[in-house]
């Protein structure tokens, strides 16, 4: 099968062949061997009910039915204990293994520089790095760009896409792949040289086949993607997978070392914690965040399993969300659209065991407009401190090139082990 | 010339050429288009006898609430006597009723997809029908959530078909009445804190739908509202709602049938109703009832804002992902000149030169690709059975269906037997799910947009390497499967793309070792892709 996908890779003109795969490919220096996901979860996830600050003497009152049973108490649902003022959501078991070994830091009242409270504009801000609509590139393709020339070496794609589309963090002059799982049988080559040759004449849709053939070339030469033909509704299930794709990928010597992944679906404006209890009321949702929880935990733990513990040891995974929601639950069991919410960084390479949260309070004087948890750490910060140390980047490109106009955002240190 | 502007009717108007559609436009393509926009509106028999939102509602919470609600109860108390075994009878029973519901949601979907597809692969008039889709993405109810899954389809027949060349006004009102919009944004549960059943029950406002209104379907995010003004539009239409819901499961098993509604429809709770004059955009709206609401959309209709962002969007999607801001500010002002008539909207914009000089500036979206590929081979599903309601008591509703969705229409299974994660899809036989699986995996999911903002409609949206590919493999399959459908690849070209296809796609074509293989060239080419 790979054959056949040499010959039009050939006749499209595409770079490096994916066909020379093996542990003899893997001398690559340390620096080239750091791995990096970073996952969008998009919707809008509630930091609070990510990570419940039980410590806090307002949380009971504002959460009233939507807190679970905090740290020890003994109900089925117990929140997992951080330290005297966090926990994690029940279902965040993995995760909270992770903080335990010190491989999972906490941010909580964060959020990037968007304030309104549109999804779309705060998903498109934060993708583009910049809440100015002009931009019209993504941040992490400009780091792309910037990456020291090491990075590159005998790969033709250094940043992959999981999914369908590619997101608009990854859009941009760079080169990038975009892979899912496939559903067609393949073409014949010579089908496919003649195809190559109309593509080739097309300046703008001839690179898009050539690297998706590429990529396609590949997973086919790994095998164990077999298991991926099609994608379901559920997008907890489909988080699983593409978190495994994302291991396959990332372990391959010539593979690419830097995956995005998104995850949506955290819009929870009703019945934000219905558990699976059969009945009419809920009937409709099923326990649809708890599972959004458990699908988040559940892929995470399938990365560390397909990296293996020694790629683990040089990966750092981001997880984000557009913003946060309303500290109060609103009429219908759920929180509406908010600001300052909870973000993560965890891995093998990641300083953990830490939470990086100025808390604002839950008092209704310490909201952002009497409702929103109050963004006291600018996400951007983390992000800077990941590009930085664990990408290699020049810390003068973080507020011109990759976030403009970020000039009071300082990196943080510290977040990567080095 | 005609010929040349023929090919451009089909393809970046409607929804792509059948045989013969071009020959058939070429007399007076444009003319072909307008006709399509005059007359009553009339149903497509496709939906003959399928459901309407209300019928699937009143099924949903009607009978779900008497059947599953009771077994629930029966169960309780036959837990509070202790007799376990009935309560474990019970138990299963609930859960194979909730299972068996869970897959009929995913088959009704399907149904639905199915006869929507058919519609846009049998109709002579596509250009009405890429608006019906234009409109459909800008007013969405996806199926993301089990109970807007289900009215999903029905809502697009009720709320976006009879508008598309009528007043927005209508339309917008339609959708914000509709049991799918209120309960996809959650609006149905909405209830004024202050209003004689908020202070008694302590429940209070869910802004969802207000905020959608304002930000999605009318001013855009840039149309210069507040916070204040969401809060002032939901508490403006508290109490549109669907009846029942399920706050009143308890008061309904209780036979409160006897409101005298038609179960499932729209409906208004005064007593839901938050009290006071609202001010919104700074007017402020006094009245009390149903009428409260319905002036301020009315109002939000017909802002210059709303105006330019409508125009926006139908020229981004006709002319060019940037279009020119002329363009812009003349289809505003038909809009807004002629009480908010899409109609007269769609007229200017098929009337001006430049939308049509700027032809192959648009990426076709997946599943608009994918009908543009088996129109031209002139396929479709054949008539697709009305899905019947769930019933809660048999847990069963296929009778025939099973063996008719299970047919391989397209003639498209794959060598492979599908793996677990295409289980669902197995089960559902391959024709209509498996077109559904196809175009998903293209990066669109038909009917089920990833939220309230639809998708989105630029190049850079739909441009992804895996998603080429996809497309590319895709419609080689289906060109090597439906070659019986084509006498000459060469025709074929000419009768699909016709001025629109490039010298280099004519001489690969024309040099083609078999007759798949040249049609596949044209429809897995870069040609075809474009609109």
């Amino acid at each position: 099968m790979i054959i056949t996908r040499r010959t039009s890779l050939k006749a499209l003109g595409a770079g490096a062949l994916w066909t020379t795969l093996g542990p003899g490919f893997a001398a690559a220096s340390v620096e080239t061997d750091r791995r990096f996901v970073f996952i969008f979860l998009r919707g809008g996830m509630d930091g609070l009910s990510a990570v419940p600050a039980y410590g806090d003497p307002q949380f009971g009152a504002a959460r009233g039915p939507l807190a679970d049973g905090p740290p020890g108490a003994g109900t089925d649902f117990d929140a997992l204990k951080l330290d005297g003022l966090f926990a994690l959501n029940p279902d965040l078991k993995f995760m909270h293994t992770l903080f335990t070994q010190g491989e999972l830091t906490v941010f909580h009242a964060t959020c990037h520089d968007y304030r309104d409270r549109s999804h779309f504009d705060a998903q498109d801000s934060f993708d583009r790095g910049s809440i100015d609509k002009t931009v019209k590139t993504g941040w992490l393709n400009r780091a792309l760009v910037h990456l020291p020339a090491r990075w590159s070496t005998d790969r033709e794609n250094v940043a992959l896409g999981l999914g369908p589309t590619l997101p608009l963090s990854l859009r941009g002059d760079a080169q990038v792949g975009s892979w899912s799982p496939p559903t067609a049988p393949q073409a014949s080559a010579d089908t496919m040289e003649r195809l190559a040759r109309l593509y080739r004449a097309d300046e703008r849709l001839g690179p898009l086949l050539a690297s998706g053939l590429s990529t396609e070339s590949m997973g086919n030469a790994m095998g164990g993607m077999d298991d991926m033909g099609g994608k379901g509704f559920g997008t907890a299930v489909d988080f699983i997978q593409y978190a495994k794709a994302a291991a396959t990928f990332l372990a391959a010597a010539d593979g690419p070392r830097i995956v995005t992944i998104d995850y949506g679906n955290w819009d929870s404006h009703s019945g934000q914690n219905d558990r699976n209890i059969p009945g009419p009321e809920n009937g409709n949702y099923a326990g649809r965040f708890p599972e959004m929880y458990l699908g988040l935990d559940r892929g995470l733990a399938a990365l560390r399993e397909g990296l293996g513990p020694d790629i683990w040891s040089r990966t750092a995974v981001m997880l984000v969300t557009e913003f946060g929601r309303t500290v109060k639950i609103n009429g219908t069991q759920g929180t509406d659209h908010g600001t300052g919410g909870a973000a993560f960084l965890l891995g093998g390479a990641v300083q953990g065991g830490r939470i990086i949260a100025d808390w604002p309070g839950l008092r209704d004087s310490d909201l952002l407009d009497g409702r929103d948890l109050r963004p006291t750490t600018d996400l951007r910060a983390g992000v800077k401190g990941v590009l930085v140390d664990h990408l290699g980047l020049d810390e003068a490109l973080m507020a011109t090139a990759i976030f403009p106009g970020s000039q009071d955002v300082a990196p943080l240190t510290g977040l990567i082990r080095v | 010339m005609s010929l040349d502007r023929a090919a451009i009717a089909t393809t970046r108007f409607g929804l792509g050429a059948r045989p013969g559609e071009i020959d058939a436009a070429s007399a007076d393509p444009k003319a072909w288009l307008l006709a399509q926009l005059d007359g009553p509106y009339v149903p497509p028999a496709a939906f003959d006898g399928f459901a309407s939102t209300a019928a699937h509602r009143e099924n949903y919470f009607y009978r779900y609430a008497e059947i599953g609600y009771g077994l629930q109860q029966a169960q309780k108390a036959a837990e509070a006597r202790g007799d376990t075994a009935e309560a474990e009878r019970l138990a299963q029973a609930i859960s194979r009723s909730l299972a068996g519901y869970v897959t009929w949601v995913a088959e009704n979907l399907m149904i639905e997809y199915g006869a929507r597809t058919n519609v846009a692969l049998t109709t002579d008039a596509s250009f009405r029908e890429r608006l019906v889709r234009f409109w459909s993405n800008h007013l969405v109810v996806p199926a993301i959530k089990q109970q807007s899954s289900v009215i999903a389809g029905a809502y697009e027949r009720e709320v976006i078909r009879p508008h598309v060349a009528g007043r927005f006004a209508d339309m917008l009102k339609a959708s914000a009445q509709n049991p799918a919009m209120l309960v996809f944004l959650d609006n149905h549960v909405s209830i004024g804190p202050n209003s004689v059943y908020g202070r008694q029950s302590g429940k209070g406002l869910n802004e969802n739908l207000a905020r959608e209104i304002l930000e999605l379907h009318t001013m855009g995010v840039e149309g210069g509202y507040t916070q204040d003004d969401v809060i002032a539009l939901a508490k403006g239409i508290t109490g549109w709602s669907t009846w029942p819901v399920f706050e009143e499961i308890g008061r309904l098993s209780a036979g409160a049938k006897s409101r005298g509604e038609p179960p499932g429809s729209f409906i208004f709770y005064a007593d839901w109703q938050e009290p006071g004059a609202q001010t919104l955009l700074g007017r402020t709206y006094a009245h009390t009832g149903l009428a409260r609401g319905e002036a301020m959309l009315d109002d939000l209709a017909h802002r210059p804002e709303t105006a330019r962002y409508l125009a926006f969007k139908l020229a981004r999607h006709f002319s060019a992902d940037d279009p020119d801001p002329a363009l812009v500010r003349r289809l505003a002002d038909v809009y807004l000149a002629h009480d908010t008539d899409l109609g007269e909207m769609t007229r200017a914009l098929v009337e001006t030169e430049e939308v049509w000089a700027q032809a192959g500036s648009k990426l076709k979206q997946p599943d608009d690709y994918a009908i543009s590929c088996l129109r031209s081979l002139g396929v479709d599903f054949g008539p697709i059975p009305p899905m019947k309601l769930y019933n809660f008591e048999t847990y069963a509703w296929r009778d025939s269906l099973w063996a008719w969705l299970a047919k391989d229409t397209f003639n498209l299974l794959p060598d492979k037997s599908p793996d677990l994660w295409t289980e669902p899809y197995q089960r559902l036989g391959y024709s209509i799910a498996a077109l559904y699986r196809d175009v998903a995996a293209m990066g669109q999911s038909p009917l089920n947009a990833p939220g309230p903002q639809g998708w989105y409609d630029r190049w850079s949206d739909w441009s992804g390497a895996d998603s080429m590919l996809k497309r590319v493999e895709w419609s080689l399959a289906l060109a090597t499967r439906h070659q019986d459908k084509v006498e000459d690849a060469r025709s074929f070209l000419e009768g699909t793309l016709g001025a629109l296809a490039s010298s280099g796609l004519k001489t690969e074509v024309g040099r083609a070792a078999t007759r798949d293989q040249g049609i596949g060239l044209v429809l897995a080419g870069p040609d075809f892709q474009r609109r």
